[in-house]
């Protein structure tokens, strides 16, 4: 298992964000972890990445806690944009290099080539779209074990979007599981083997793609609009 | 992994003091050439203009120091509970790392600044014969005090250093603690911070005071100036004793500022 949960539960105060969360990933699946806004997608993710720690439960990284080891098995992406504004491009790839030695500069600096963005530029110049892009480039460029993208398509045009997804793909290790948090099911869809559906801080799916659409009859993002229709 | 973080904690500030002792240095060269020839000449605006130079240099010389404080109390704020907490706390080092290397990388910037403010008023004031005769004062104090009272200069002189060090610490980690503290609430994160800096303080003040007085009716501080033969040793003594109480709050702080970055933390 490349990262597991067992009766994970986080409050906030007396707000239970998860509640007895239990799934496991195996190593080279895309998974993509969806539920409507509220449902505990960020927490999960924060807690796998030693940002909150859980109320009660376990989570497995690789086998060991959530820490410094687990930190140098896992990419995360987060949210919002939190590379430090004041980095020049090239000053962030000598950043991750400095700090994670899977951190493949080659690659990033071909990405960042591809997109015509100078390594000169300072972060705060570019625009939303391209600290993104810049943020996913330093992500999907190491060699990680787990890959933890916290909405990674949200707030960017659809051609952005189409550029995350394939460099998602296709920079992925394929011993590595990439785990894809989301609430845009149509546009990740097509990338994803496995879902995890999330309601109110609960586990309510767990199913490969194949088997949702043989069984079902129908598309992930179908089933997710009738088990969250309001 | 500190050497690095520090590396990049230096990358990040090196931006600000730069421009800043830059400034300082310019200005207090502005502020010397005024003193001694502009300033008091016949013409009114040259008069202005010599004024403004030296009253530039004092607004710089409080920029620096201010601002030197402040960025390092800054960094922790905005590197390590903002936006960028979410890149630095998922690196692979400890949490402690993360604190002795705000920590260091603040009190060296400090240290740069009281010698660039000394190098700055040693430019306002440089007189070589006004120099030659401080340097003979200070010597003559240094041999009376030696000769006196067996002083010895340089073991004060590190006592103090070291005295100072740990102040600066506790100074600053008791910030990196209100910070901590504040910030692992759920909302105004801000105020609880400057809510549990002056709740601390008080803290302090409310169990010190009562500390100190049950200590004095030991009759411990009897003992101690009965034990010290000569002003120098009562020198040293008190010294050791400032050293001790920093140290004891810096370690104090910084025991609470790593138990809320690792058990509490809770980034927007």
């Amino acid at each position: 298992m490349v990262f597991s949960c067992e009766n994970l539960c986080k409050c906030y105060g007396k707000v239970q964000a998860l509640e007895d969360v239990t799934f496991s990933i195996q190593p080279g699946h895309i998974v993509g972890l969806l539920g409507p806004n509220g449902s505990g997608k960020t927490t999960l993710i924060k807690l796998a990445n030693g940002l909150l720690t859980p109320t009660s439960g376990a989570i497995s990284i690789c086998g060991g806690p959530v820490g410094k080891e687990s930190h140098s098995l896992v990419s995360y992406l987060p949210e919002r944009t939190s590379v430090p504004l004041w980095m020049t491009a090239a000053q962030l790839l000598d950043f991750y290099c400095d700090f994670y030695p899977d951190f493949r500069r080659d690659a990033a600096e071909e990405m960042l080539r591809s997109l015509g963005i100078s390594p000169r530029q300072r972060i705060r110049q570019m625009s939303k779209g391209t600290r993104e892009k810049v943020q996913l480039i330093a992500t999907m460029s190491r060699r990680a074990k787990l890959y933890l993208l916290d909405e990674p398509i949200g707030g960017v045009d659809p051609a952005t979007r189409d550029y995350i997804l394939s460099t998602i793909i296709t920079n992925y290790d394929p011993d590595a599981a990439v785990v894809i948090s989301t609430h845009l099911i149509a546009d990740v869809e097509r990338v994803l083997d496995d879902v995890i559906f999330l309601n109110q801080g609960r586990v309510v799916l767990q199913s490969s793609v194949d088997d949702i659409r043989e069984r079902e009859g129908k598309s992930v993002d179908q089933l997710f609009r009738e088990v969250f229709r309001c | 992994m500190l050497r690095k973080l520090m590396k990049h904690e230096f990358r990040a500030t090196l931006r600000v003091m730069l421009p800043l002792y830059l400034l300082l240095v310019v200005t207090a060269l502005g502020a010397r050439v005024s003193i001694s020839g502009l300033l008091g000449t016949e013409s009114a605006l040259v008069d202005i203009l010599a004024s403004l130079l030296v009253v530039a240099f004092a607004i710089a010389m409080a920029a620096v120091c201010l601002v030197s404080v402040f960025l390092m109390v800054q960094r922790f704020y905005q590197n390590l509970l903002r936006d960028e907490g979410y890149v630095m706390m998922t690196l692979p080092v400890s949490v402690h790392q993360q604190v002795w290397s705000k920590l260091l990388v603040g009190v060296l910037w400090c240290a740069a600044t009281v010698a660039l403010v000394c190098l700055s008023l040693f430019i306002l004031v440089f007189d070589l014969e006004m120099l030659e005769g401080f340097a003979r004062f200070a010597g003559d104090v240094w041999a009376f005090l030696k000769t006196e009272y067996g002083f010895n200069g340089v073991l004060v002189a590190l006592e103090v250093a070291v005295v100072c060090v740990l102040a600066m610490c506790s100074a600053y980690l008791e910030f990196y603690c209100a910070l901590a503290i504040g910030h692992s609430r759920p909302s105004h994160k801000l105020v609880w911070s400057i809510a549990a800096y002056f709740g601390m303080d008080a803290l302090i003040s409310l169990v010190g005071g009562p500390f100190v007085r049950a200590l004095a009716s030991t009759g411990i501080f009897d003992k101690i100036s009965v034990v010290t033969e000569s002003a120098t040793q009562a020198t040293h003594l008190a010294l050791w004793i400032s050293a001790l109480v920093c140290a004891c709050s810096a370690a104090f702080y910084y025991a609470i500022t790593t138990w809320f970055l690792k058990n509490r933390l809770n980034l927007e």
